[in-house]
């Protein structure tokens, strides 16, 4: 028994990495005594090809596996939909929020995490709680049917698909292995709640509609994905007998954070929601791009202020920057409003007569002055004095995102960031107080 | 010498058979998200958006662990033994450092998503195997630089 491409006694064959190879086989010693024989080239040969044939197995491997683990997106509309469909079915959160388009799917993980983030930061869930569990969202689907002829093209990258039959049920609970037992105790004294869930039947839902539950999905880098701000976009056309308008709102950017977010509030103020929405992200916002013609033409109201001067503190924030409202002075019809931002107050003056300041601890006293509002439980009291506190500390501003250079403000990141900084500012007994109103 | 020749070829063994059982085991589940079960790669790719910084970048990579030892096991087949034997261990430690990390994770009874023990304890028992079998490997690759030293009497 021979190893392929021994070498022969005495002298040790020395591989490529420098080190000696081989040199104790069996048969090496029947070499000894003899005259040397010509090296065997079947060993090395044998070597070559066992290795290019490894590696080629290796690269098959790899580019299965990757190739069968489940890319985002899918082929057409309704595989996009039936993906949906699936993996509602089988209750997978994870499926769900990746099978939305890439802009949706960070905006809700990224909303799930803050939101997980501040339960752990309260200490109300174990510092291990995933955001699913420590949210305690659920939803599930059974029997799913799509009218697969009848999906309809709205435009090269928006089809409607037609949802006909099946239950999905909406889940919001707490998940009390996840939750810390002093904020169970404190929270729930009677034991914690069990939680609610809501079921909706399509059927009767198209029934009572008059038509099947349309779900939109959109076309993103050559990839269909259902949608849920489309559909919600779609369900609101629908709602007023509109379709989707023929041509998109194109995008205007702008050079820096502070200018789009400045060219955005003023197309606000000016109620030019073609120029509003031209601002805005063309990626996360694209829906409002495409459906913005409808909502420009419904919006004929007109003003007369203007941004005179506006200044911001920009800060990074999660998806974006946020610029910071510092100081905004306004030209309202010839009188001048001022909005001040500083040492956690937010100041008004208008035409130079100073407004009660918005500050922590202010709001409290205001409200246990006024008679009306008095009566309401103190915890509630400090829970909202607690987040203006936040609020005055954090500022209040939008937030812009850059693509290809150009800066655009993304309204869903900008309210998404405001709800974290509410959140943040709450303590774990502002929540415990909420929730024992609400019980 | 022959005794270190069978030696030599029982830790290579030892090493593929834990290299075969690894694979396998990057295979098998390794989280659950309500009623679906994802492999190592598949799961690789469905959290890769939801996390950033360096555990993003070890998603982005994990695939590349087929190919990595392929290649552990071609540079053996050429015969650059000591070469295959440290990359092995070094992939070995890596293997299992992840599978390790993965079994660490709570449970999270009642969560829909969570990691499931399956799939990343066979690889563990792979890359333990492939990590003592490379060691062995290069043992006696040491003992037999030794007696080359030594030469021929």
């Amino acid at each position: 028994m021979t190893h392929p491409g021994s070498a022969p006694t005495g002298q040790p064959e020395a591989a490529d990495d420098g080190q000696p190879q081989d040199i104790a086989l069996p048969l090496a010693t029947d070499d000894s005594a003899g005259s040397p024989k010509p090296k065997s080239r079947t060993g090395p040969a044998i070597g070559i090809v066992v290795a290019v044939v490894v590696v080629i197995a290796g690269g098959i491997g790899t580019w299965v596996a990757v190739g069968r683990s489940g890319g985002s997106g899918a082929g057409s509309p309704q595989d996009a939909a039936s993906s949906l469909v699936a993996d509602l079915g089988n209750d997978d959160v994870l499926g769900v929020v990746n099978d939305l388009p890439p802009s949706e799917g960070a905006l809700l993980r990224s909303t799930l995490d803050d939101a997980a983030a501040q339960l752990k930061r309260i200490q109300a869930v174990k510092p291990d709680a995933s955001s699913q569990a420590a949210t305690g969202l659920s939803i599930h689907a059974d029997g799913l049917k799509f009218d697969s002829s009848a999906v309809e093209q709205v435009n090269d990258h928006i089809a409607i698909t037609k949802l006909v039959a099946g239950k999905i049920t909406f889940g919001a609970g707490l998940t009390t292995n996840q939750y810390t037992d002093a904020f169970l105790h404190a929270a729930f004294p009677n034991g914690a709640p069990k939680g609610q869930s809501t079921t909706v039947d399509i059927a009767k839902v198209a029934q009572s509609l008059g038509h099947p539950v349309r779900i939109a999905t959109v076309k993103v880098n050559g990839r269909w994905y259902p949608s849920l701000f489309y559909t919600i976009a779609d369900a609101s056309l629908q709602a007023d007998h509109q379709n989707w308008p023929a041509r998109s709102i194109a995008p205007i950017g702008s050079d820096t954070v502070n200018e789009a977010s400045e060219d955005f509030l003023q197309a606000v103020l000016d109620s030019d929601a073609q120029n509003a929405i031209a601002r805005t992200s063309p990626d996360e916002m694209a829906v409002l791009h495409d459906m913005g013609q409808v909502l420009v033409s419904q919006n004929k109201v007109t003003h007369d202020i203007k941004i005179a001067k506006i200044t911001f503190d920009d800060r990074q924030v999660t998806g974006g920057t946020e610029a910071v409202l510092r100081n905004m002075t306004l030209d309202a019809n010839g009188q001048q409003i001022v909005i001040v931002h500083a040492n956690g107050c937010y100041t008004v003056q208008i035409a130079g007569k100073q407004q009660e300041p918005l500050c922590a601890g202010g709001l409290a006293d205001q409200l246990r002055a006024d008679p009306v509002t008095k009566s309401l439980p103190s915890g509630l009291i400090k829970s909202l004095d607690d987040m203006v506190r936040g609020l005055g500390q954090n500022g209040v501003g939008l937030v812009a995102t850059e693509q290809a250079e150009n800066w655009y403000v993304d309204p869903g990141r900008s309210i998404t960031q405001f709800a974290h900084d509410l959140e943040g500012s709450i303590t774990r007994q502002d929540l415990v107080s909420m929730l024992q109103l609400s019980n | 010498m022959h005794v270190s020749w069978v030696a030599a070829r029982t830790w290579a063994g030892v090493a593929a058979a834990g290299v075969t059982i690894l694979l396998v085991g990057t295979f098998l589940p390794w989280l659950r998200s309500g009623a679906t079960l994802r492999n190592s790669y598949q799961a690789a790719t469905a959290l890769h958006d939801w996390v950033s910084g360096a555990v993003a970048t070890l998603l982005t990579a994990w695939p590349v662990v087929i190919a990595a030892w392929a290649l552990c096991i071609a540079l053996y087949a050429l015969r650059l033994r000591r070469t295959s034997a440290v990359l092995g261990c070094l992939f070995g430690v890596s293997t299992a450092a992840v599978a390790v990390a993965v079994l660490g994770q709570d449970g999270q009874s009642g969560a829909l998503i969570g990691p499931v023990a399956a799939g990343p304890a066979v690889t563990l028992i792979g890359a333990t195997l492939a990590f003592v079998g490379a060691i062995g490997v290069l043992a006696g690759s040491g003992d037999r630089k030794m007696a080359t030293t030594r030469g021929p009497r």
